[in-house]
């Protein structure tokens, strides 16, 4: 695995808010064009970890390098031009309430490439036709859409600027069956034609199920184990038994 | 951004020959903008058969967006693309954009905005009488009920908006009193009618300067606060899960806040009476040389307790005004995080100007029965 190929590589990762330690010696390596998906209890730090490398909060201790980068030690323009290259999709949507979906999704073309508005309005609805929604869906403001198509204008945001990195924090939360599953056709597709990297916060068994190629198991305030859906079925880790070992994930999980 | 180094890439990124249109390059976002500019520039001789885009390097989805576009533009020529960008191409094709007009926002005649702020003032007046006249009802359950009242809520707005605010509301005040005895004195001087300083003070701060100063900054702190977290609530749904559980969200949240700040603004008012006079006594000392003891001797000879209690029978209303409309813009927001700034906004505006509404009410009904 040549260096460039890794996108994502965190080492003894310590975090924690108020004496309460998080994360303690956590790493993970994502690589170029993988899907990685992390799951794991309540409370075992998934957003916390999501919040790390989207440098909303600062590690105790450790080191995350990102597009080859150490973003932990990093100067604020070294920061600012990773910020440049990710989307996120946030677990709420976290749309501009003020701002219709259109310009929601057009916010990052206008701030970050000088097209003119006509271009920046044009790529914005082949986005927001991207994400699955409707045409008419374009004018509308966050408050008049569903919680379904506010996770894909939320989406039809993250892809705007064809991020090489992609961070959903539970897409297919609170989406009806058949919106989630389009929804994961839609990752998968984008991953397929756009080369993208996307790490994904996830419970839905399903969605483990089709979409990531690795899941990153975490507890214990580390990644336990990370492997394919399959290693981690038949993993002899009791947590990760408990996690995929239960009624629901059985249905789901009874082919393999 | 568009530097100069790609700019000159872009150059030989669209170039037209015989054999057709040849696309090289990087075609995402960043180049889309130059793109545009040498589509525009393309003469055409005569009729292309094909669009060469294997040459390109970079491709994304902006990019793919623009390659539709020349098809488009070319209906007879067949577009040559690389098997990666070929799929992208696809996905891009498949999902062309429905146009859309952007929803422009509609410039109505002068007349019919004035017509849609009268009827919302009228409509919002008409809530808010409705909202007194849920308040009156919720004060009545109150009185027959007393085991319904919750003075958790109470206590718990005496302590914030009365006690937390002495420090803010006594330094201003003893501030005001300084500055009135400051100007007052130099005109009193110049007649020889320096102690008479004290009746001037003693009646505009106890009868108005007091009440009123202290009812707008509780308006700023206080109110301002209601009308902010309970359109907060709105936002997360707490409002909803109230009514759902079957519990009023005004008694719940909004009698308890009145209540407690009718209790307190009173004693906020004394206070900032005493901090004025305060401020009154120190600059008479030091410009008109009159002693602390021949200042309060005069002070208790002159100013009638009348002054004190015509004052003080205002701020009860105050704490309404200031309260209910904190209360009452809080449930109005409607949507998101920009709504709620718009009420907390209003809710400010509007009662000081119901405060000096009815200040001057109170002056009037009080001049009228010779008080």
């Amino acid at each position: 695995m040549s260096n460039t190929d890794t996108i994502i590589d965190i080492k003894h990762l310590h975090t924690g808010f108020d004496g309460t330690l998080i994360h303690q010696d956590l790493n993970l390596t994502v690589t170029r064009g993988e899907i990685v998906a992390i799951v794991g209890g309540s409370g075992s730090g998934k957003t916390t970890l999501l919040n790390c490398l989207l440098m909303l909060i600062e590690p105790l201790k450790g080191k995350i390098d990102m597009f080859g980068k150490n973003i932990t030690q990093g100067s604020a323009q070294l920061r600012q031009s990773i910020r440049k290259r990710w989307g996120i999709l946030f677990q709420s949507g976290a749309l501009f309430s003020e701002l219709t979906v259109l310009q929601n999704t057009m916010l990052p073309l206008q701030l970050e490439t000088r097209m003119s508005l006509t271009d920046c309005t044009h790529i914005a609805q082949l986005k927001i036709a991207m994400a699955g929604l409707p045409a008419s869906a374009a004018n509308k403001y966050p408050a008049e859409l569903s919680g379904g198509m506010i996770k894909r204008a939320a989406l039809a945001r993250a892809i705007a600027l064809d991020p090489q990195l992609l961070l959903l924090d539970e897409p297919s939360a609170g989406l009806d069956p058949i919106s989630a599953s389009a929804l994961d056709q839609l990752i998968l597709e984008l991953r397929q034609t756009m080369n993208l990297t996307i790490i994904i916060v996830t419970h839905d068994l399903d969605t483990l199920l089709t979409v990531p190629d690795r899941i990153a198991f975490l507890g214990d305030k580390r990644v336990l184990q990370i492997g394919t859906l399959k290693e981690l079925i038949h993993s002899d880790i009791p947590m990760i038994q408990d996690y995929f070992n239960n009624a629901r994930a059985n249905r789901t999980f009874k082919d393999m | 951004m568009v530097t100069q180094a790609t700019t000159n890439s872009v150059v030989n990124a669209l170039r037209l020959d015989t054999q057709g249109l040849h696309c090289r390059g990087e075609w995402t976002v960043n180049t889309l903008n130059a793109m545009q500019r040498l589509r525009k520039t393309l003469v055409l001789s005569g009729p292309i058969n094909t669009i060469d885009g294997t040459e390109i390097s970079q491709l994304d989805s902006a990019g793919a967006w623009l390659l539709n576009q020349l098809t488009q533009q070319f209906p007879q020529a067949t577009l040559i693309l690389s098997l990666q960008h070929q799929a992208l191409f696809d996905l891009v094709k498949r999902h062309q954009e429905v146009k859309v007009p952007l929803k422009k926002p509609v410039k109505w005649p002068l007349l019919a905005r004035f017509g849609l702020k009268v009827w919302q003032f009228f409509s919002e007046m008409h809530a808010y009488i409705a909202f007194i006249g849920e308040l009156c009802h919720f004060s009545v359950l109150w009185i027959l009920k007393p085991q319904r009242i919750l003075w958790q809520v109470i206590w718990q707005t005496v302590q914030r908006t009365g006690f937390d605010a002495l420090m803010i509301v006594g330094l201003l005040s003893f501030l005001i009193g300084i500055v009135l005895a400051y100007q007052m004195g130099g005109q009193l001087q110049s007649y020889g009618a320096s102690i008479y300083i004290v009746n001037l003070l003693g009646v505009s701060v106890l009868r108005e300067f007091g009440p009123l100063i202290t009812a707008i900054i509780v308006a700023g702190r206080s109110g301002s606060a209601f009308a902010a977290s309970l359109g907060t609530m709105h936002v997360n749904q707490e409002i909803d899960a109230l009514q759902t559980l079957g519990v009023s969200p005004i008694e719940r949240l909004a009698m308890g806040k009145i209540l407690g700040l009718i209790i307190v603004l009173p004693l906020l008012v004394m206070w900032a009476d005493c901090t004025a006079m305060l401020g009154g006594l120190i600059m008479a000392k030091c410009q008109l040389q009159i002693n602390p003891s021949v200042y309060i001797q005069q002070f208790h000879a002159s100013i009638g307790l009348k002054q004190y209690y015509l004052g003080l029978i205002k701020t009860p209303t105050f704490a309404f005004i200031i309260a209910s409309i904190g209360c009452f813009q809080g449930f109005r927001v409607k949507g998101g995080a920009d709504s709620v700034g718009t009420q907390t906004t209003r809710s400010v505006v509007q009662a000081i100007f119901l405060i000096i509404m009815a200040d001057a009410l109170f002056s009037i009904v009080m001049s009228a029965i010779h008080v």
